[in-house]
């Protein structure tokens, strides 16, 4: 049984999976207090995680049924991710290793984000394109094995969730705003506004500075009576740009790859018209439970059991990297 | 809890990475790094190596420890955390019970508990906090008191008036900051050790300063911060 640890951002999360990628307890404790900073406040993650890490271990141990006899591996996130948050999982995960004598696997977050899908019961075996786009996040890599994974393009600017959430934030939608934002947009005309999609520069890339720069613009030339008026509209069509910027790279992965499968991971794999659009590619398309989309541990033990545990030696002195510091190991291993 | 004798005491609130073990009999060893002048600190890197370290100095394992003493701080934010954190889930790992001291206390119980220079004198803790201010605690009936302890933040030029605010003269004072404002201190009649290592938090010292502390539940073991996180929510700004 593989224990994981996940305290990257601000989800306390911790896994019991077995071997075989089944799932015997997935807890992930959301803390709930950042929405009123309208985004993560990094000291407040790193606080919550403290006050509650060894106890969402004790949970995940207690709803699989199991002990810490039992655990035969402790996985934990190192990085990328808030560093003072990543800390706290990484203190508890080496302490439990050290203490119990166990193997610890140092986990990278992206790579957790890649191979959830892996997980049963959805059990999607490489080779496969995978998106992953997330408030944090949002790339392409193709995943031919567990252990050879190759980024293909990422976003020049903001990630997915984050153009999601600052376009509801103009349309004074509260923050996190990708519900609220997929819940105006499905009562109003996503062809009613033409916003850019980046569908003529080449590549795998994405960008989505200047969608959300043309949705201000948009809103300010309208003037307030009558962008409030079309409010609806102006969420279908961002959202419709935001789902086609990542779908026309997708299929553009697909064709370059040759692959005909697809796995999606990251908090907006939740949206519906996302899932709708690339459900339709002539591919087969893996989409994990929303929990597993999300930060969750479960995928962490997913990475884990494909990669070597650190000698025993070393397993006290682990440190995290935060994200921009990746050392080239956790890169090339990917 | 006879079967796990063994006290296991750990505090990072300071940039040292302190670990110490006291088995029966007596046999104790402590350990402490700190870093070099310009360096940061070791936490992460050090704290369970030398914990293990000196468990192994007084022939003690893991399995053996009933009894962990953390360090609360105040301190760096991330350096107290990650001392929680560590020992929160150390007695996860073997049921050992927790128990959380601030760190304060420690440098105190070394200065003026049994048997120290200034047993039963009135002691005041001083570490630097950063930002241009000091942690002060006060232990007006040395650390045998059994006042709550609750440091708080004066700014560096505020120190001479806090020590004039607190009534009775402290016989002594410790910490970083001690040694930081030394000149302030003794002005004030107050004495500050010359021997360096009296400013330092001594592992062995933090887990006598927590003799007589019940075990809390472990959800109850948290750091103590002193000053809130800098954050101004959404629909307070502008
Ligand atoms: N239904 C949805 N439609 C679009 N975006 C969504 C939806 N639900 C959540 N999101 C977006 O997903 C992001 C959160 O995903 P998550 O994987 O938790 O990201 P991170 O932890 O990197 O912030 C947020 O930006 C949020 O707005």
């Amino acid at each position: 049984m593989i224990l994981a640890v996940e305290t990257s951002c601000d989800d306390t999360c911790a896994a019991v999976v077995d071997d075989d990628g089944r799932i015997h307890a997935n807890v992930i404790s959301s803390q709930g207090i950042h929405d009123a900073y309208g985004g993560v406040v990094p000291e407040l993650a790193a606080r919550a995680h403290a006050e509650r890490c060894d106890l969402v271990v004790a949970d995940a141990l207690r709803t699989a049924g199991i002990t810490l006899d039992d655990v035969t591996r402790v996985a934990v996130t190192r990085g990328p991710g808030l560093v003072g948050a990543l800390l706290v999982g990484l203190q508890t995960a080496k302490a439990i290793a050290v203490a119990r004598g166990l193997p610890l696997v140092p986990v990278d977050h992206l790579d957790g984000h890649l191979l959830a899908c892996t997980l049963r019961p959805v059990a999607f075996e490489p080779p496969f394109v995978a998106l992953v786009a997330s408030g944090g996040h949002t790339f392409l890599s193709r995943v031919d094995d567990p252990d050879r994974i190759e980024e293909l393009g990422g976003t020049l600017d903001d990630a997915a969730g984050e153009a999601i959430d600052k376009g509801a934030r103009l349309l004074g939608l509260p923050y996190p705003g990708g519900p609220a934002l997929e819940a105006l947009a499905a009562e109003g005309d996503p062809e009613a506004f033409a916003f850019p999609t980046g569908a003529k520069v080449r590549g795998l890339d994405c960008s989505f500075s200047g969608l959300k720069t043309s949705l201000l613009y948009r809103i300010r030339d309208l003037g307030e009576a009558e962008a409030t008026a079309r409010r609806a509209d102006l969420a279908a069509s961002y959202q419709r740009a935001v789902v086609e910027t990542l779908a026309v790279r997708v299929e553009r992965a697909l064709e370059q790859t040759g692959l005909d499968r697809l796995a999606v991971g990251g908090g907006v794999a939740a949206n519906g018209p996302l899932r709708e659009r690339l459900g339709a590619l002539p591919a087969a398309v893996a989409i994990p439970d929303r929990s597993l989309c999300t930060d969750n541990a479960a995928m962490i033990a997913a990475v884990a059991r494909f990669r070597p545990a650190l000698a025993p030696e070393d397993v006290a002195g682990l440190e995290a990297y935060a994200t921009g510091q990746r050392p080239p190991a956790a890169a090339s291993a990917r | 809890m006879t079967d796990r004798p063994v006290v296991l005491g750990l505090d990072t609130a300071t940039p040292a990475t302190v670990a110490a073990a006291v088995a029966p009999g007596a046999r104790s060893a402590t350990r402490i790094e700190v870093p070099a002048a310009g360096e940061r600190p070791g936490h992460t890197r050090l704290l369970l190596g030398l914990a293990e370290d000196a468990l192994t100095a007084v022939g003690a394992g893991w399995g053996d420890v009933g009894r962990i003493v953390v360090g609360l701080g105040p301190g760096t934010f991330t350096g107290i955390r990650v001392g929680v954190a560590t020992a929160r889930a150390l007695a996860l790992a073997h049921g050992a019970g927790l128990v959380g001291i601030a760190t304060p206390a420690a440098l105190a119980e070394a200065a003026g508990g049994p048997g120290a220079p200034f047993e039963g004198r009135p002691v005041l803790v001083v570490q630097d906090a950063r930002r241009r201010e000091l942690f002060l605690t006060w232990f007006p009936d040395g650390v045998a008191g059994g006042a709550a302890v609750v440091p708080w933040t004066v700014p560096h030029d505020g120190l001479a008036a806090a020590l004039a605010d607190l009534g009775t003269p402290p016989a002594v004072a410790v910490g970083d900051g001690a040694l930081a404002f030394r000149d302030v201190l003794t002005g004030a009649g107050v004495e500050v050790p010359e021997d360096p290592a009296s400013h330092a938090v001594d592992g062995a010292a933090l887990i006598r300063a927590a003799a007589a502390s019940p075990v809390g539940a472990p959800g109850d073991v948290r750091p103590l911060y002193v000053r809130d996180a800098d954050a101004v929510p959404t629909a307070e700004r502008r």
